[in-house]
This record gives C-alpha cells, structure tokens and sequence, in this order.
C-alpha cells in the first residue's frame, strides 16, 4: 500500500509566513533548474483557510456549505469554551442566517394530548434550568482515522463544554401530556436539505432519555443567547450523548408510537453494535450511536513544542465522559510506561469538561512522548491503539503529544 | 608564465572554499526555515466578535479552493455544490477509484444527486484528478 501521506496536520498546518520559507528554500534549491515557478503548484493541497463566520473568531474551515468550523486548539485553555470560538457543524444548506422571533414558535406536537406552541417568550417564562456539558461531534478527530475514511475531516477540535440554560425536555413533555404507548420524540431544526429529496436532518431519543431531568431545550449558551451558528433561538441539550442528538434551531418536537425510521437514525451515524469493525471485516450489526465515550486531551504545551531543560514545566489539560464523571487522570511522559496521577481542577458537574493538571520537570534534553488518560467513576477507560469504524466515529484512543527539550 | 600557475591554483582553490561556505551557509539557512516550530495563534485573535442582528439574513464567508485543471472539472463544480462546498472535497484524503465510485454512488443513491450513470463516471474521473490514489 503507498498511500500517499496526505494526513492533515491540524495543529500545526502551514502558515503564510511557513509557505514563503517553503518558497525561499524552493528559489534556493531551484536556482538553474527553473523551479521557483513550479513551486506554487506543488504547495500542499490541504491548507485550509481560517475564515470568520458571523458572530464568530477566525476558525478552522472544514467546509464552508454547510459550515462545518473547527475550534482553535488554544481555546480549550478554558474551562467553558467561548460561544465565538464554539465548533459548528452543520448538514444540511440552507441552514437559518435569520431568526424572526415574533412569527418564531417551538411546536410540540404528535402523541400528546395537548398540543404546544411556544414562543421564546413563552419559553422563557418557564422554569429554567442551567448544566455544563460537553458538546462532541461524533466524528471529532476522524482526520486521524487509519485507514482514512471519508466524511468531514476534523481534527480534535470537535467538541465544546458550556453552560446551558433552559427548559428541561421532560417539563415541555409532561405540559402536552404524553398519550400512553409514546415510543420515541423525534427533533427538527430550522435547516433544509437543498434537494426535496435529500432527508431532513431528523433524530430521535426513546423516551426514557426524553424524560431526563438533564436534557433541556436551551435557549442560552454561557449566559448569552445562542450564536446564529450554534442553534439560535433554542437547541436541544443531551448531556453526555454526542452532538448528533443536540439538534439546532430547534422548531419541531414530535411525540411517536413507534420507533422512528427516518434516514439520520436509520442509515447514518451508526456505530458497530459489537466493539469494532475493519475495513476488510465491516460489522454487519449496527447501531445507532449514543453515549460519549471518556476521553482526555493535553492542551498544554502543545505539539512539537520546545521546552527549556532543567525547569518545571505545566501541563495541564481536560477529560471527559458520557455522563459519569471523571474519577482518574494519568499522564505519562515516556510514552505510556509509566503514569503519575494529575491533580483535578474545578467540579463543573459530571457532564463537563474536567480540569486535570500536573507539573513535570524534564530530565534531560531530547524528545517526549507525552501521553494522557482518564478514567471514569464506572471504572471505563481509553484503549492505548486506536478504533476504526467505517463512519470515523467514537475515537478515544490515548493521544500522544510530542515536545522537545532543549 | 610558469610563476603565475600557483597563485592561479590559490585563486582557484580560495573560489572554491567560498562557493562550498556560501553552499554550507545557504543549505543550513534553508534546513532551518524547514524545521517545525510551535505557530503563534492567528493574528485575528484580538478582533472582537460582533453579535449580529437576529431577524436580518447575515452572509456566510465562502473561500472556494482553486480546482485543479481536468476532465470534467465544469460537470464536478455544478453538480456538486448543489448540496455542499468544494472545500468538503479538497479536504478529503486520496481515495482510490473504486470508493470515489461508492461516494458518489451515494450521493445520488441517498441524497437523490440528479446524475445519470454516465455523469456518475465522468465525476469520478475528476474526483481521480483531484484526491485520486491507485488502489
């Protein structure tokens, strides 16, 4: 297999200044060989622009239509990630760019005996409720897939933790007054696939997750109104499950007897129902997918970093779970022979992002492999190689961040 | 004549002593522009972020990559962006012929892309010379 080596390096991908000490060198190299005009062509094919969309900083696009925006790594130095460095992923165009809130109402309609229409108002009006949760696509970190599979190529930058506040699901549903025999709630957004038939972008939650007291409709992100980007006016809140299920610019909640079969439950985002899958071997069982899976991250230093020889040196980082919290954070500096435990930050609920810090003095020069993991209060862990699946889904793997002391 | 050839030869020699320095000092230049180091955060972090206006359609940037000259790069460029950007594409790994072949497929087979079979072909082949790996 040559497969050429076109991994995207997300962290730390040509700058502009980077492509002109490429081109010198090129000039340098090319002198009587008429390479400096053949240069520009050979510039690597995936440098990807950093654009700013409304309402928020300069990100990393993934794909402009829909907007699919990576949040820039220096952002999860905070526990609550900013609502303008918040990632966006979007399906389908057209996506809402304007929200009238005097015509806007969130139905809630189907197996229920009374049927709602709500404005934001009326929304409002309701008891709030607040939680910190992350928010992860499922497909955060399918850059880093081997063998590589298609679909948008994140890099980590997939995920978010904020604090929501809104009005629990299980309020909405208990005032319309589920009919006996409600099987599943299905939710819809404002955006519409360009093509009649290309499926809305339609999920659903049985409901016995519907009725949790953690699953809100959330019409405030870190105490400000929800970015255009993000969901404005009011997005679905399901802690501990990926993103799939947080659907954006929420308008339609449907009560159902049976167990819906539309396409985005049905056909895509399902997980192999039995461990893992290779490309030779796809399951033939699958599921759709549900829970976050633990994972942990070193955010500081970051990759490739120099670091002086002789001084401590802080890491620090963040872990998470699907919603049983974080108990245990390891790090490792010799690529995972031996782990000292790492002190953990702030408490922000066991849907949040959670703190983890250490303080590491390098030995001697050279370079590192440092590595993380976590663990959660049901004992789960992360698998020291990485999943495959063919929907680039779920990764967890141990990330392992390289620096070099010097 | 004959007093002049070592000194030529000195000349000769001294030229060539500073040709392979100014090799050296040029080479070590070049490998130290090459060598990886941490990047600062983009220049726009300080820029704050403006809120906009909820009930007034904004614009989305759009930043389309240059496409690579081809067969059928007109019939890719069309039919594709109906549903998404070209930047999905350009972002994508190689693949080789055969899953380009089932991407597209599934495009038109899930998604209903108004292709007829020969378009599906004729995409495939610009795909081929756009993120296209042998098997």
């Amino acid at each position: 297999m040559d497969q050429p080596d076109d991994r995207p390096d997300f962290r730390f991908r040509l700058t502009r200044r980077q492509l002109l000490r490429w081109g010198t060198v090129a000039g340098i190299a090319g002198i009587g060989s008429n390479g400096c005009s053949r240069r520009i062509e050979q510039a690597p094919a995936e440098v990807e622009p950093y654009l700013r969309f409304p309402g928020k900083v300069a990100m990393r696009v993934v794909n402009d239509r829909a907007p699919c925006l990576e949040t820039p790594w220096r952002y999860y130095r905070e526990d609550l990630t900013p609502n303008e460095a918040f990632f966006v992923r979007w399906h389908l165009q057209a996506i809402p760019t304007a929200v009238d809130l005097r015509t806007w109402r969130l139905r809630v309609g189907g197996r229920v005996n009374k049927p709602l229409e709500l404005s934001l108002d009326d929304l409002k009006r309701m008891k709030a409720t607040s939680i910190v949760a992350v928010n992860q696509c499922s497909g955060n970190s399918r850059g880093y897939f081997e063998p590589r599979v298609p679909g948008g190529q994140w890099g980590h930058g997939a995920m978010g933790n904020a604090r929501w506040t809104g009005v629990p699901l299980c309020d909405l549903l208990k005032r319309a007054d589920l009919k006996a025999k409600a099987e599943q709630v299905t939710f819809d957004g404002l955006d519409e696939g360009p093509l009649p038939s290309v499926p809305d972008f339609i999920k659903a939650l049985d409901v016995p997750l519907a009725l949790q007291p953690e699953v809100l409709v959330a019409y405030e992100m870190n105490g400000k109104p929800l970015p255009m980007l993000n969901g404005f006016p009011v997005r679905l809140v399901v802690p501990g499950y990926f993103a799939t299920y947080w659907i954006k610019s929420l308008t339609e909640i449907n009560v159902l007897p049976h167990r819906f079969d539309g396409f985005w439950m049905q056909k895509a985002y399902l997980l192999p129902a039995n461990a893992d899958e290779s490309p030779h071997d796809l399951a033939k069982k699958v599921a759709p997918i549900g829970r976050m899976v633990v994972r942990s991250f070193l955010v500081r230093p970051e990759a490739e970093e120099r670091l002086p020889l002789g001084k401590p040196v802080a890491l620090d980082g963040l872990a998470f779970d699907g919603g049983e919290g974080i108990k245990q954070v390891q790090f490792s500096t010799d690529g995972g022979s031996s782990w000292s435990d790492a002190k953990l930050g702030d408490d922000l609920g066991k849907f949040s992002f959670r703190r983890w810090r250490a303080e590491w003095t390098p030995p001697e020069r050279g370079s590192y492999a440092l590595q993380v993991r976590a663990v959660n209060a049901a004992g789960q862990t992360q698998p020291t190689k990485p999943i495959w699946n063919r929907g680039g889904y779920a990764q967890n793997v141990i990330e392992t961040v390289r620096v070099h002391v010097v | 004549m004959a007093e002049d050839r070592p000194s030529r030869q000195r000349t000769r020699r001294g030229v060539l002593v500073w040709t392979l320095l100014a090799a050296a000092v040029t080479t070590a230049i070049a490998f130290d522009a090459l060598r990886d180091r941490p990047q600062l955060p983009p220049p726009e972090a300080d820029v704050p972020v403006e809120t906009p206006p909820t009930d007034q359609a904004f614009a989305l940037p759009n930043d389309p990559p240059d496409l690579p000259l081809g067969p059928h790069r007109e019939e890719f460029a069309v039919s594709c962006t109906i549903c998404h950007s070209t930047r999905l594409i350009a972002n994508q790994p190689h693949f080789p012929q055969k899953k380009w072949g089932e991407i597209v497929h599934k495009m038109v087979d899930v998604y209903g892309a108004p292709l007829a079979p020969d378009d599906e072909a004729r995409i495939v082949e610009y795909l081929m010379t756009m993120r296209g790996r042998p098997e």
